[in-house]
């Protein structure tokens, strides 16, 4: 049998959880509803994110399904019975494809044609502008003084390789970010400093930082780990499987992928990366979860996360913002209140 | 020198097809037993085998969504011209001792050729969706193609100067006593990176990656989706069918009949390949960037410098 594949649209309260169906192996997580049978809903979708929501949906090909997480009464593994629900609506979806979702949106532009400029797209000359709501590059100067294409674009709530209800408004020249700025108030925390962090979500963390590295069968052991810490308190082999986990890991060229991206305070994201790591060790060994600040992700806010990724690239900007474990429930409550 | 057999045109795509059909989905199959190994799964063998069978079903059965305004000529244009070019590759690398589709004296020159176009389709690919990401990954691919495309250049021509020739078979047959592996050891490696980043696997995963949402292929659905990777697959063959060709010996070796050596050569590469996708971590197009021009050329320029030495 192959696996289903799901996209999930995760709530900030559910996203973690989410995660660990990477474990199952009947299920496989894509980073694109395209690419997706199954859309997940799971945990609360804020008024804010209706819209976006029912984009996402509209975009999973027919024949296609919708599950609901919270909707699922589960025993004694939640993540069982949601993969169980995943694969019984795929199969019967695709023997039966009338059955299929049907579109939340109507099919037509998602904004009028403006009909202002000289193409009617409301920018100057034939570029730049919004027609029918998709924004067009339009030149503008660059940091380096050169004038290119400048795009701007809203990233989230529901991108798969960031946090769920993460939302960012991001102006971008190329590949390279000329500015960014997220949903959410200027002194919220997007890490805090004094979180102590079950070791479960640690490794779910770790799982999808992996798989946005590229490494998904990685990230697959990662959540794996992650299941069995949330299912039993003392599971003695953990430790062990952990550290072969990380030995493995070296191999992959982590270190030099990470070194030198999203440098601040001296710590680049490997140096968070390793932190996280060894806060994931002393955990499984039995010490008590370390918060966040003693091992070297200090605190920071929106505002000073937009300024370390402004200049880079894109990828890097991912990077850096996954090598934090965000805080994703309060910032995203701040940003619903504001 | 064998004999060279010229096929004749209906035979000669029977072959090629039948080359591509086999050989991606045995590229499939080791994607699958790579990802499985690696992530501590079940493995049975008869499930992995049928794997990608059931993936072609799946998909056949799915809709291929239209974006809006798509540039549709391309978007139908980019899979074909991948997977032609694929083709049009694996015609000048011999099969089996004397048998190729096209003896052409200046093979690995239309093997670069096909491989220099294959960005070309592939810009295609995350151009023709109108879609910021997978415009995006379009861009990047091209950003680091040159520097790979310069290795390769500089890895084949390399290879052909023991053999006095350009062609294919005769870089095979100057291998007889000692394969260019051992000859010019830096080649091979060298010539795996341009196939990882060709096929956007790995750590030069840059097209299709899930930093950016799927990338090119963020778009895709139904055939789309099985028609572009299956080009993707079947390049893959061709530069894994190169590999054991230029560098491995092609066709040499005891006991098995040549045909049979050169299979299991491309499959060795095939699987290295699939484990290397599966186990490196993606690098930043910068990071390659300044590696391969800092580090990978001039490791080129010296295995040319050791194949100019070797032919003195």
């Amino acid at each position: 049998m192959t696996p289903v594949e799901v996209f999930v649209a995760a709530g900030a309260d559910r996203w973690h959880d989410a995660q660990a169906l990477r474990a199952h192996e009947l299920v496989r997580l894509m980073p694109t509803p395209r690419h997706a049978t199954v859309l997940l809903v799971a945990g609360t979708i804020p008024g804010s994110a209706r819209e976006a929501f029912d984009r996402v949906h509209d975009q999973l090909p027919h024949p296609r399904a919708v599950v609901t997480w919270d909707e699922i009464v589960a025993g004694n593994d939640v993540v069982d019975a949601v993969a169980s629900e995943i694969v019984g609506r795929a199969d019967r979806v695709m023997a039966d494809p009338s059955t299929s979702s049907p579109g939340r949106l109507a099919d037509e532009e998602p904004n009028d044609w403006r009909g202002v400029g000289p193409f009617g797209q409301g920018g100057e000359g034939m570029m730049g502008g919004t027609p029918y709501g998709r924004a067009m590059a339009m030149t503008a100067d660059d940091r380096d003084g050169l004038s290119l294409d400048r795009l701007e674009l809203r990233l989230g709530p529901f991108l798969g390789q960031l946090p769920g209800g993460l939302v960012a408004d991001v102006a971008l020249q190329g590949e390279v970010i000329q500015s960014i700025e997220f949903a959410c108030a200027g002194s919220a925390p997007f890490v805090t400093g004094d979180r102590a962090v079950p070791v479960a979500r640690r490794l779910l963390w770790l799982s999808h930082a992996l798989h946005v590295q590229g490494l998904d069968a990685f990230a697959v052991g990662a959540a794996r780990l992650a299941r069995r810490s949330a299912r039993l308190d003392d599971d003695p082999g953990l430790a062990r499987d952990f550290a072969s986990l990380r030995r493995r890991m070296r191999w992959t060229g982590l270190r030099s992928a990470l070194r030198s991206v999203g440098d601040r305070d001296g710590l680049d994201t490997w140096a968070r990366w390793s932190a996280h790591l060894d806060a994931i060790a002393a955990s499984l060994d039995g010490a008590d979860s370390r918060p966040v600040s003693a091992d070297g992700s200090m605190p920071i806010t929106a505002a000073e996360l937009a300024e370390m990724i402004t200049g880079l690239t894109l990828t890097d900007a991912v990077t850096t913002i996954i090598g934090f474990d965000i805080d994703v429930p309060a910032m995203t409550t701040t940003a619903v209140e504001t | 020198m064998n004999e060279v057999e010229q096929l004749s045109a209906p035979l000669a795509i029977v072959v090629v097809a039948a080359v591509l059909v086999v050989g991606v989905y045995v590229s499939s199959v080791v994607d699958v037993v790579a990802f499985r190994s690696v992530a501590g799964q079940r493995l049975r063998p008869g499930s992995a085998a049928l794997f990608p069978a059931r993936v072609a079903h799946r998909l056949s059965r799915q809709q291929s969504v239209r974006t809006e305004r798509p540039d549709m000529i391309l978007r139908v244009l980019a899979p074909a011209a991948l997977l032609g070019l694929a083709a049009a590759a694996v015609t000048v690398i011999p099969l089996s001792p004397g048998i190729v589709v096209a003896d052409v004296g200046t093979g690995i020159v239309l093997f670069g050729a096909a491989e220099a176009l294959a960005i070309v389709a592939i810009f295609f690919h995350g151009w023709s969706p109108n879609s910021p990401f997978a415009l995006i990954a379009g861009y990047r691919f091209v950003a680091v193609a040159l520097s790979y495309e310069l290795l390769s250049m500089f890895v084949l021509i390399g290879a052909a100067i023991p053999a006095e020739s350009l062609s294919i078979g005769a870089i095979v047959e100057s291998q007889a006593g000692l394969w260019n592996v051992i000859r010019q050891p830096l080649g091979l490696p060298l010539f795996l990176i341009v196939s990882l980043g060709v096929t956007f696997s790995g750590p030069l995963d840059l097209l299709d990656s899930n930093d950016l949402a799927g990338g090119g292929s963020v778009e895709d659905s139904g055939m789309q989706r099985l028609a572009w990777q299956t080009a993707r697959h079947a390049m893959r063959i061709a530069f894994a069918a190169c590999a054991a060709a230029v560098f491995l010996g092609g066709w040499h070796g005891p006991v098995l009949p040549g045909g049979l050596w050169m299979a299991l050569k491309t499959f060795a590469v095939i699987a290295l390949l699939g484990f290397l996708d599966v186990f490196v971590a993606r690098i930043s197009a910068e990071r390659f960037v300044r590696v391969a021009w800092g580090v990978l050329l001039p490791l080129a320029f010296l295995n040319l410098l050791i194949a100019g030495v070797g032919a003195l």
